[in-house]
């Protein structure tokens, strides 16, 4: 019966070639758009996991904080009354599953920032000193770090010193001067060409570590010495392979509740990244909904068409709905005759759709950077969709279809 | 008029049949009290002009119309408040349709055809049904013609098809309406000789007909005008 029912509805369609396709054009347009937007946001969603996973997820974070955790994210920075004491550390290095554990001097912005006072003669500016990182640098002038400043105060200053900062009026004059940094002399030995976020591509700016962009850099000793006398606002730990964070840092926030019972605020996990990827993740999802919304308006209006031509269909073939009732097919048989015809035509419909977005995505991909992602479950949805589609719109056609009085119908 | 018709095993038995149709806010009467007892094995012809009501009353017969007040008994079973599911299966199983224009699907070719009543059946495979379409239509002398396209046969072919349609499921009693209509007297003949065949093989046949000449092949003939029987005619 089914395979009877699948030769009739390709045999009535082939009939109509033209008009066939001609109706299939709406839902084609509707699901190539649900294809390009979906797998496109897919490959961000999976490009934006990767580099999150590329920054150190085996690593916890324990601040302290004055807020509670806001769920609108909105915060009042209030100066902390606590930070942490080396003491603190040594209590907390011993929890089981704790590889390492190291300072996190922060700033406002996180990272391994300090936050540090230059004066150059009688001109006093703030900078943001990070150690060494050994990854390329671009120099507007001067050199990378070499064996010649082992054991000497050595600094490459990032050039949004001058950027925030007209004191300078030309940072070339700083290169192999000294600088006052917390009363040592540092020896300009660089300085970093100024960075540009333009030429960044969004795979780059992804997987940017942002809180040292505008950061100047010292050696690894030199950064040591200096964080000595800055107060150490975050733990982290680094964990060993398999264990639970959520143990670690309950146990933490245990010992730190225990010994400073006096605080006003709170320790916690700081989860900014995640946060900001979740933010991140939040907002493609919100523009996904938005495309799919239109979307939706546009197979809304392709249905119509299929409604449409369902009816044509049915009208015209009345007699041939009145012959098949008149030799013994039931209503509900001449009902899922034109339910399959209209489902047909919405899956192919729907498959080319699928086909042409998926192309349409690797295009767009092509130019924004974005690999786009084929899930099964966008194949599986966009086919479905196609395919309720015809249902819901075949319904009322098929439904008056079956409902023909055979005779009236046979004979017009 | 009383009840006409031998006493043989009755087939269909109608009982004071009245059809009613709307006609704006009257009600248009065109069947009229009506009796009649078709026993297995007869060959009836209908006469009448047209409105006189015989169309009607082969629709009733074959499941396609309601009544609007009396009983039907078909196959001693009464058959008078049929569901529509229940009409479809009786007109599957029970009856083979003739009509004037053939009524052929265009879409499907001769032996898909043949073998729709097979389909909608349900009873047999794919294969049993394609080999009873082949059949059937050697039977109407079609045989070579199973992958045709509809479109391109005769008039009198397509009327062969469509008999080869209305006997696949075995029928219990064959409904013909004008059935040489629409084909020229020599087609026609050959279209009554068939008929006349399957009679003579004990299919019990209705056949509504504006033409004198075939009563000839029937085994008793009504007539109807104004939707009532004038007058039969027992051959």
């Amino acid at each position: 019966m089914i395979g009877n029912l699948f030769i009739s509805t390709f045999l009535s369609l082939k009939a109509h070639k033209l008009r066939v396709f001609l109706t299939m054009v709406g839902i084609i347009i509707g699901i190539a758009s649900v294809v390009t937007i979906s797998t496109l946001g897919e490959g961000m969603k999976k490009q934006i996991l990767s580099s999150t996973s590329a920054m150190n997820t085996d690593v916890v974070k324990l601040h302290y904080t004055m807020q509670q955790d806001s769920e609108e994210g909105v915060y009042y920075y209030e100066e902390p009354d606590f930070s942490f004491s080396r003491i603190d550390m040594k209590k907390v290095q011993g929890i089981d599953g704790v590889k390492a554990i190291y300072p996190e001097y922060g700033n406002f912005y996180g990272g391994d920032n300090l936050q540090v006072q230059m004066n150059y003669f009688n001109i006093v500016s703030y900078l943001q000193v990070a150690p060494n990182n050994n990854a390329e640098k671009t120099f507007l002038c001067g050199r990378d770090f070499n064996e010649s400043d082992v054991g000497k105060n050595a600094i490459i200053l990032n050039h949004s010193l001058f950027d925030y900062d007209n004191q300078f009026e030309n940072p070339e004059e700083l290169l192999d001067k000294a600088v006052s940094i917390n009363g040592y002399m540092y020896k300009v030995i660089g300085i970093l060409e100024k960075f540009s976020y333009e030429s960044l591509s969004q795979s780059e700016a992804m997987a940017l570590d942002w809180t040292t962009v505008d950061s100047s850099l010292v050696s690894r000793a030199s950064y040591n010495e200096l964080s000595k006398s800055q107060a150490i606002k975050g733990i982290n730990f680094k964990l060993e392979e398999g264990v639970d964070k959520h143990e670690v840092l309950a146990e933490a926030i245990g010992i730190m509740e225990e010994s400073h019972q006096d605080v006003k605020g709170f320790f916690a996990e700081n989860d900014m990244n995640q946060k900001e990827m979740k933010q991140m993740e939040d907002a493609i999802g919100s523009l996904t909904m938005f495309l799919m919304a239109i979307t939706a308006i546009s197979l809304l209006v392709g249905g119509i068409g299929v409604m449409n031509i369902m009816y044509v269909s049915v009208t015209e073939r009345k007699r041939e709905i009145g012959i098949r009732r008149a030799i013994g097919a039931k209503p509900r048989v001449i009902l899922f005759q034109f339910l399959s015809e209209a489902a047909f035509i919405t899956l192919l419909g729907g498959l080319i759709g699928v086909g042409i977005g998926y192309s349409l995505s690797m295009l767009a991909g092509g130019f924004i950077e974005i690999i786009p992602v084929m899930t099964p479950q966008i194949f599986l949805i966009s086919s479905g969709v196609s395919v309720m589609t015809g249902v819901i719109f075949g319904i009322i056609p098929a439904f008056s279809a079956s409902r023909m009085d055979p005779i009236k119908a046979i004979y017009n | 008029m009383e009840e006409i018709g031998e006493k043989k095993e009755p087939l269909v038995v109608l009982k004071n049949i009245n059809k009613y149709f709307p006609a704006g806010k009257e009600k248009l009467h065109v069947l009229k009290n009506l009796n009649l007892t078709i026993y297995q094995g007869e060959f009836i012809m209908v006469m009448g002009k047209s409105g006189s009501g015989k169309t009607t009353l082969m629709n009733i017969i074959g499941f396609l119309d309601r009544i609007s007040e009396g009983s039907y008994f078909f196959n001693q079973q009464d058959v008078s408040k049929l569901t529509e599911n229940k009409k479809s299966e009786f007109r599957n199983e029970y009856f083979g349709f003739i009509f004037q224009q053939f009524f052929l699907i265009n879409s499907l070719n001769v032996i898909q055809n043949v073998k729709l009543p097979c389909v909608y059946e349900k009873k047999k495979s794919g294969r049993e049904q394609n080999e009873l379409g082949k059949k059937y239509l050697a039977a109407v002398g079609l045989g070579d013609k199973a992958k045709s396209k509809v479109t391109e046969l005769s008039g009198g072919q397509q009327q062969r098809v469509a008999i080869a349609r209305s006997l696949i499921n075995d029928p219990l009693l064959i409904m013909a309406d004008e059935p040489t209509g629409a084909l020229d007297s020599e087609t026609g003949t050959e279209v009554m000789e068939m008929l006349k065949k399957l009679n003579q093989h004990g299919k019990t046949i209705v056949m509504v007909t504006h033409d004198k000449d075939l009563t000839r092949y029937a085994t008793r003939v009504v007539y109807m005008k104004d939707g009532r029987f004038l007058e039969e005619a027992i051959q």
